[in-house]
């Protein structure tokens, strides 16, 4: 019988990993909502710049493999806290971290060529959904890049322990949810909406 | 060394890449519309079962049965939520 | 820099006035007590930074029952208003932002609070824990609902209240037609709030279904438990779906986006879809936990076992699956066809049944039983019929085509008070009654609590029971005034009366709580009631751990069978007990999220940023923070466990 992992030892670190499981459906909710919200408004374009003017693949494909490799190199991290193996749980949660500001650059960059492009949120149904849907996304991104920065400080000066690996799971859980997040947004508003 | 990258993630990783590819492939091959719709439908599900199964250690859990069920709740309120509102306010009749 | 002070201020209205000075003097005589009495020590350390759930609920209830004070209030300045034909009590404006604010208040600030407060200190009790699972999260749920409620309550004063109604459909509540800051206060205070809501929905299904007592399987907890459980359940997936409407009301209103407007690909309806989304699963959240509450007094003051269990947790499971799927039943008229009407009808009665099941599981339940009419008992028997007739009137409303008829007159206002007040409110009173002894130490007189109720139920059909015919008549809801030549005048002045009996009622509610804490006999045995579940076997008040020894429980009704049985729940060692340590970060952070919020409503974004900042450092301060909590000593516990219990500990307990 395996023993359990670190991350999930005692009673109170369970629980906590399960009320984030929790709140990780309340956040499907979320952004469900949010892509009902931008598929119901999504063809109305009024005399703004439409999805399909707007929409480049490359900067689309960059922030999309930035995102699944980081998600890869996250579950390295908590692989590396199976192994107690202090330096390569930091090296990887770096290059995690590195990747998320690569996708946040690019997205960012991205945002501003819009509004240059005079594609603003106040432009149109479709703009406002499209930038509440990716912003939303984006700013858990954001999230996700200071707690990150917070885990790596606490982990530095604490080590591994039941506390940090449990907080380092549910971190995990949170980056793979929103590469989760960033799957359907790539297929449904940025393929869809180049093919459409 | 090898035990720093485990089987299971790289698999899991080189899955999600080519699901990706598969996904883009749509755009550039030019594949008609409602056919692309469905291609993008199952890689994004793939994908994201591939997410929470593989990476997320869903079946691992001392609480899995839980965590389906609170998937399954969320995934049909989810869907509701964007099918009922794209019924009732743009398709239906 | 020629600010406009009288937009800021509400000017003009001599009530707001009074009330602004009223608001002046009542926090002058707060601060001015806590200082002459030395408390502000006690008030810091035993209730601001408290994580005790027993505590948290109080202050929940606290709240509650002062939202109770405003949002009748509220009602009573309408149903003045709608005494007489053409009245000038209140013109127009004024008439709607009473509305808003007495929807508003009654469902999000005073019945989710109070069933949130009674959840709080009931349900770790029940399942025989010593806390819930996120003692901390838990403080922080409240003082976030704290918050919000604190905004939306101060709006009236400063700035001016939301007044589009409860609902805030677009295009009414966009900048537009609503050019203040009222419907501001709208969109950043419920968002406040909600997000507590949203963490309580965690705390507590993490709670129950890890915390229970050995031996307490899922089909042997208490059917409030049950129903709370449900309820949370509920809560996490409809609370997101408000989280969404609110942020793009705020964008459309502050920041010019165009998801409701009527031009530019904004759609309106979007607005009221997403809304009742959410708006329809609140409306079980309400209830769910009212059905437990009466499952609970019904067995116990029947002396019977609960009818039909199991068909119980199944009809609350499929109410809960199915309040997903009913939503557009509010807005039958606003342009969608026949089959999206007809799918929805469908939906909405089969929502009926189950609910049908419960009573009649209740009414089984007191077949043949014991009947024991205390105060809490008398809510529930009121319930079964009074409820009933909203929940027939329910099924009116949910034929499409009849509903042209009934929308929006008052035939709807009476169905939902006809649900809301027998079902939700009744039950929050009825428990309120029924666990006080538990908390407190002594009972509320049955006596006033008796003729409390009669006012109540009687004048609640007097009040209510016209409204049915004003609508049927074709008298339209949220109306200020109507002329003599309508017809509408002897009923609504009857439904007036009615309310005055409320008013009557819920003074009689409050005297009560003053006479008992003055004239009540302190009992110290914990079981006032002759009760059946684990949450009467602690003593009253309740030693902070809750229990010295977790009980093993092997059956339903476990404090009934032991009683019973003659045999003790408090079998075991005593051993050190670890507790979780209070925390000043709960407070700072709804007290940064008021003063964030305030100034967002506004549009003043300077202080908007620079109080975003303690936000920011209260989480990164609990993100770093290694507080493990503390132990209370074996030797300690032993020390409550006499004081609390007297000559009945040497009976229960064994060291």
């Amino acid at each position: 019988m395996k023993s359990k992992p670190l991350y999930s030892l005692g009673e109170e670190s369970s629980n906590r990993i399960l009320g984030f499981w929790l709140f990780l459906g309340a956040e499907i909710a979320l952004f469900g909502t949010l892509f009902a919200v931008y598929l119901t408004l999504a063809n109305n374009t009024g005399s703004a710049p439409t999805q399909k003017e707007l929409f480049e693949m490359n900067g689309v494909m960059i922030e999309t493999f930035a995102l699944l490799t980081s998600s890869f190199t996250i579950g390295l991290v908590v692989n590396a806290i199976k192994l107690n193996h202090k330096k390569a749980f930091m090296s990887f949660l770096i290059i995690t971290l590195a990747l998320g500001a690569i996708f946040l650059g690019v997205e960012i960059t991205e945002f501003f060529t819009y509004v240059h492009e005079g594609a603003t949120l106040q432009s149109s149904g479709a703009l406002s959904s499209l930038f509440v849907l990716l912003g939303t996304h984006g700013a858990h991104v954001t999230f996700g890049m200071f707690w990150g920065i917070a885990i790596l400080i606490q982990t530095y000066r604490e080590g591994i322990t039941e506390t940090t690996a449990n907080k380092t799971f549910i971190y995990s859980l949170y980056w793979h949810f929103l590469d989760v997040v960033w799957i359907f947004i790539f297929s449904f508003v940025y393929v869809k909406g180049l093919i459409g | 060394m090898s035990a720093l990258f485990p089987k299971q993630q790289v698999v899991g990783f080189i899955q999600s890449l080519v699901l990706t590819i598969i996904a883009l492939s749509v755009y550039f091959l030019d594949i008609p519309y409602s056919i692309s719709l469905i291609i993008l439908i199952v890689t994004a599900l793939l994908q994201g079962g591939l997410q929470l199964i593989v990476f997320m250690h869903m079946g691992e859990n001392e609480d899995k049965s839980v965590l389906y069920l609170n998937l399954g709740y969320a995934i049909f309120v989810a869907v509701t939520i964007v099918f009922g509102t794209l019924w009732t306010l743009l398709w239906g009749w | 820099m020629g600010f406009k002070w009288d937009h800021f201020f509400v000017t003009g209205e001599p009530m707001i006035y009074g009330a602004m000075v009223s608001i002046v003097l009542v926090s002058l005589a707060i601060v001015i007590g806590l200082t002459k009495f030395k408390k502000w020590g006690y008030l810091w350390t035993e209730w601001l930074t408290t994580v005790d759930h027993k505590r948290i609920g109080v202050m929940y209830i606290l709240c509650a029952l002062l939202m109770l004070f405003r949002g009748g209030v509220d009602a009573l300045l309408m149903r003045a208003q709608l005494a007489g034909p053409d009245l000038k009590i209140l013109d127009a404006q004024h008439y709607n932002e009473i509305f808003t604010t007495h929807g508003l208040i009654m469902i999000l600030f005073m019945a989710m609070p109070f069933i949130i407060g009674l959840m709080n200190i009931v349900i770790p009790l029940q399942i025989g824990a010593r806390d819930v699972a996120f003692p901390y999260l838990n403080a922080v749920s409240f003082w976030l609902f704290f918050a919000g409620a604190m905004l939306l309550n101060v709006s009236f004063i400063i700035g001016g209240s939301p007044d589009a109604g409860w609902t805030a459909y677009f295009p009414l509540a966009g900048k537009e037609f609503s050019p203040g800051v009222g419907n501001n206060y709208y969109a950043i205070a419920l968002q406040i709030a909600g997000l507590g809501t949203l963490m309580t929905g965690i705390n507590f299904i993490v709670t129950i279904l890890k915390m229970r007592a050995p031996g307490m399987t899922l089909m042997k907890m208490p059917m409030f438990t049950w129903s709370i459980l449900i309820t949370n359940v509920i809560i996490l997936f409809a609370f997101p779906v408000l989280t969404v409407a609110l942020a793009l009301m705020m964008f459309d209103r502050m920041f010019g986006a165009q998801f409701f407007t009527m031009a530019n690909g904004g759609m309106d309806m979007l607005w009221a879809n997403l809304f009742w989304i959410w708006g329809h699963p609140e409306v079980y959240i309400v209830i769910l936990p009212a059905f437990g509450i009466y499952s609970e007094i019904i067995s116990t003051f029947s002396r019977k076992n609960l009818y039909g269990y199991k068909s119980m947790v199944v009809s609350m499971i499929a109410i809960s699956a199915l309040s997903f799927v009913v939503w557009v039943h509010h807005f039958y008229t606003m342009g969608q066809g026949a089959m999206v009407n007809g799918f929805f009808s469908i939906t909405t009665m089969a929502i009926s049944i189950p609910t049908g099941v419960k009573i009649f599981n209740w009414l089984f339940t007191m077949r043949k039983g014991k009947i024991e009419f205390t105060v809490p008992m008398l809510y529930a028997l009121a319930f079964i019929p009074i409820f009933t007739i909203g929940g027939v009137t329910g099924v009116m409303l949910a034929m499409a085509s009849a509903d042209y008829q009934y929308h929006n007159t008052m035939f709807l206002v009476a169905h939902f008070h006809y649900v809301l007040i027998p079902g939700t409110v009744f039950a929050v009173i009825a428990g309120f009654y029924y666990w006080f002894p538990k908390v407190f130490g002594f009972k509320l007189d049955e006596k006033i609590g008796k003729i409390t109720f009669w006012f109540i139920t009687i004048s609640f059909n007097v009040t209510f029971f016209p409204l049915f015919i004003l609508g049927l008549k074709g008298m339209t809801r949220r109306t200020f005034t109507y002329s003599a030549e309508s017809g509408f005048g002897p009923l609504n002045l009857v439904a007036t009366i009615g309310s005055i009996g409320l008013a009557i009622g819920f003074i009689l509610l409050v005297y009560n709580i003053y006479y008992s804490v003055r004239y009540a006999p302190r009992e110290t045995n914990g079981d006032p009631w002759n009760a059946r579940t684990l949450e009467w076997s602690t003593s009253s008040p309740i030693a902070p751990y809750n229990f010295a020894v977790i009980p093993t429980i092997d059956s339903l009704d476990p404090f009934w069978k032991s009683k019973k049985e003659g045999t003790s729940l408090l079998k075991g060692e005593i051993k050190d007990i670890h507790m979780p340590s209070n925390s000043g970060i709960p407070f700072i952070l709804g007290a940064a999220f008021m003063a964030f919020g305030f100034f967002l409503i506004f549009e003043w974004w300077v202080p908007t940023i620079i109080f975003s900042i303690p936000i920011l450092i209260c989480l990164i301060a609990r993100s770093f923070q290694r507080d493990h909590g503390f132990h209370i000593h074996k030797e300690e516990v032993i020390e409550t466990e006499k004081k609390l219990r007297g000559d009945q500990y040497e009976e229960q307990a064994s060291v």
